[in-house]
């Protein structure tokens, strides 16, 4: 179980999030937002790539907010793929073995399930786009993390090959029974995704039924803008 | 903001480049552009202030090692009158037709100087031939290290020296040498009594003319130039070799 | 409109007829005007000089370690600049990459000599470090170093930072995601930094002269050997030497255009 607690932070003087309290169970819990709103900062304190200033974050009930990334045991899948280039796609996948995490065997499950057989021998630079993103998710699986951040990892993807991978995700996903901390902007993605959802605006994160429910709370957050916000007005001029 | 500050900078610096080249242009009374031996610019810095309030004209005295002021000369720089520490290169001038007058000036004498750990292992120039010495002489390209070079082959040691390998260093000027005596990173060094002097390193042991030829400070007063007020400085000089005598050196008769 | 489409020509022309001739007067103009000064008597007394083939063989030898030297400390420094980049240690390191280029080579020469010399490293030897080809090689790291390492920094500030923790959370130290990950994405970083430090390294000469000693046949480097021959008046010999550098710079280039075009 994943426990967030009165999370905030700032760069500098601009407040990105605004202590932020959040439970994931063994669940998709997508988070909603805008470019900008917050949602990947989030991830990356919850990874231990970022401090926050204030807060507390539970892993399995263990306090692991002032723990490096490499003690947290997380998974965290970013948006673009990042796989490590001058590494074969094997490599890349059995890479936590060198820090003594994984298995051999659960790596060629999921090598199988995510279909990547016929790459194995190639240079990242090689693949499509649908294929690094495969990658990109079985190297952060393989280390058999306790918590899966993912930070719209098929946003840069067609929509076909968006429309495929989703569901062979989520069933990946869902066999690994652990908690998942999703956050996107698109609503398609969510609804196909998510088993939970909440919207996170300006920093502050609410939750929400359903994704339709969570997309309307940030759709009405924009209207509000246009009503007093002048910036926005002048740039639709 | 950056390139604002750049932008700013940039037109200040044009600015005084344009300031500086409109006083040049402007300024056009008589001027004496003077190059000097390094050496010597402490008492000549003394002689050209005085020359500069007798007599109202504006003197550009260059100062740098003689050999570099020989070659900016012969190609073709803007000089009336050259004090050289090396008498072949006003020779050497006057073989180019590029002389109107020419003058020995001082005299001057290569001297051993040792530094704070020297002290105790170098009392003469025969112990330069000892085991584990430090010694520095300058590069042949200052006259000093010829000079030295020479006066320790006509001595008879240079070969043993050479061959013990206790020439440590060669720089460029007589003026880093003497500081390496001065900072003790050698034990001895061979330098002008001028030099030496002005380091306040005192002399333990001297080469005479005998070993190294004589040295000799020339004066070229260079053909083309301002030749009348170029020979008016150069018995300025002559009048005022006092100035030069309190730093060592020695009146060419 | 027309007069907009005229000065897109005029600016695009304005540029390449004040840039190519500026090009050839400024910088290849002068090396060829060098070139055409060789001449054979020149060339053979050079070739035949031992002190000559001494000071390319010092060169050589000493810039490629100090080149060395400066990239694995350049390493040190990257790693700084990717996860230290706002300790006290990374800014004096960082000031320190500009120091040595502002200060006069002569300065930075007497600097060394001070520090090394036999006053404070006396147990070295009868002049410390001062006056061996140690020195020679650590004054050409002091010049070049910040080359190397601005070269490095700049590498780490186009890397892709999301790769590094990535890795960090699949288990990395920081130690372990610079060796394994930021290491080898830095590899053309490094290697251009060390093409700049070495080629620095080949000419400089201000500091080499005054903390290395610069004795023919022992620690004399081929820029002080030019610049040696052009104050003795044996013009036709520095124009050998200096040709031999051209050279040697010219096959650096071609090294660095196939390192590029591998890679690319």
């Amino acid at each position: 179980m994943l426990k967030i607690a009165n999370l905030s932070k700032s760069f500098g003087t601009h407040k990105v999030i605004k202590n932020v309290s959040l439970t994931v169970g063994s669940e998709i819990r997508v988070v909603l937002g805008l470019n900008g709103c917050g949602k990947s900062t989030m991830l990356k304190i919850v990874a231990g790539i970022l401090a926050s200033d204030n807060g507390k974050i539970l892993i399995d009930k263990r306090d692991v907010t002032a723990l490096p990334p490499e003690d947290r045991h997380v998974g965290y899948v970013p948006q673009q793929a990042s796989l490590f280039k001058h590494l074969s796609v094997r490599e890349n996948i059995r890479y936590c073995l060198r820090n003594g995490r994984g298995a051999e065997a659960d790596i060629d499950q999921l090598v199988e399930m995510l279909k990547i057989e016929n790459v194995l021998d190639k240079k990242p630079e090689a693949l499509s786009g649908g294929f690094q993103s495969r990658v990109s998710l079985a190297r952060t699986l393989a280390s058999q993390p306790h918590v899966m951040l993912m930070d719209e990892p098929l946003s840069d993807l067609d929509l076909a090959i968006k429309e495929k991978l989703i569901p062979e995700f989520r069933k990946v996903l869902k066999k690994l029974g652990i908690p998942v901390l999703y956050v996107t902007h698109d609503l398609s993605e969510a609804q196909l995704l998510g088993d939970r959802f909440s919207c996170m605006i300006e920093g502050v994160l609410s939750d929400a039924d359903s994704a339709e429910k969570a997309f309307g709370l940030i759709r009405e957050s924009i209207s509000d803008y246009d009503l007093h916000g002048p910036a926005q007005h002048q740039l639709r001029n | 903001m950056k390139r604002h500050y750049l932008r700013k900078l940039i037109l200040f610096l044009t600015f005084l480049a344009v300031l500086s080249t409109n006083e040049a242009i402007c300024a056009e009374p008589v001027k004496l552009n003077l190059y000097v031996a390094a050496g010597l610019k402490k008492a000549m810095d003394v002689v050209v202030e005085k020359f500069i309030k007798e007599n109202g004209v504006e003197t550009y005295p260059n100062y740098g090692p003689s050999g570099g002021l020989y070659t900016q000369i012969i190609k073709g720089q803007p000089c009336d009158i050259y004090f050289s520490a090396d008498w072949d290169l006003i020779e050497k001038l006057e073989q180019k037709e590029m002389l109107a007058q020419k003058k020995k000036f001082l005299k001057d004498f290569i001297v051993l100087v040792v530094s704070k750990t020297g002290e105790n292992k170098v009392r003469s120039l025969n112990d330069l031939t000892k085991d584990g010495i430090v010694l520095s002489i300058a590069d042949p390209r200052a006259p000093v290290g010829r000079y030295a070079e020479k006066g320790l082959q006509n001595s008879g040691l240079f070969d043993t020296i050479v061959a013990k390998g206790n020439i440590k260093a060669k720089p460029s000027t007589v003026n880093q040498l003497a500081i390496l005596v001065q900072k003790d990173q050698v034990d001895a060094g061979l330098i002008f009594q001028s030099v030496a002097n002005m380091y306040g390193l005192p002399p333990i042991d001297s080469m005479g003319t005998d070993l190294t030829g004589e040295i000799v400070f020339g004066i070229g007063v260079i053909k083309g130039g301002n030749e009348a007020l170029a020979n008016k400085f150069m018995e300025f000089a002559v009048q005022n070799v006092a100035e030069f005598v309190s730093y060592g050196w020695q009146p060419y008769e | 409109m027309d007069g907009s489409l005229m000065n897109k020509i005029m600016n695009k022309d304005l540029i390449t007829i004040l840039f190519t001739p500026l090009l050839f007067l400024l910088i290849i103009y002068p090396i060829v005007a060098l070139l055409t000064n060789l001449e054979v008597p020149g060339v053979r007394e050079t070739l035949m000089d031992g002190l000559f083939w001494d000071s390319v063989k010092n060169t050589l030898l000493a810039a490629l370690v100090a080149a060395s030297l400066c990239v694995i400390l350049s390493i040190g420094f990257g790693y700084c600049h990717l996860f230290m980049r706002n300790s006290l240690l990374y800014k004096a390191a960082n000031l320190m990459n500009d120091l040595p280029i502002a200060l006069p080579h002569t300065v930075a020469g007497l600097a060394l000599l001070l520090a090394f010399g036999r006053t404070n490293f006396g147990f070295a030897g009868p002049t410390g470090l001062a006056f061996t080809m140690i020195a020679v090689v650590l004054a050409m790291f002091f010049v070049s170093y910040p080359l190397a390492a601005r070269a490095v920094a700049s590498g780490v500030d186009q890397m892709d930072l999301e790769s590094i923790a990535v890795a960090r959370t699949l288990g990395d130290t920081p130690t372990k995601a610079f060796l394994r990950i930021a290491l080898p994405a830095l590899r053309e970083a490094l290697f251009s930094g060390f093409v700049l430090s070495f080629a620095r390294s080949l000419s400089e000469f201000a500091a080499v002269i005054m903390f290395g000693g610069n004795v023919p046949g022992s620690t004399q480097v081929l820029a002080s050997y030019v610049f040696t021959k052009v104050e003795e008046g044996e013009v036709a010999m520095a124009v050998t030497a200096s040709g031999f550098c051209i050279f040697l710079s010219l096959i650096l280039v071609v090294l660095v255009g196939q390192g590029r075009r591998r890679r690319a």
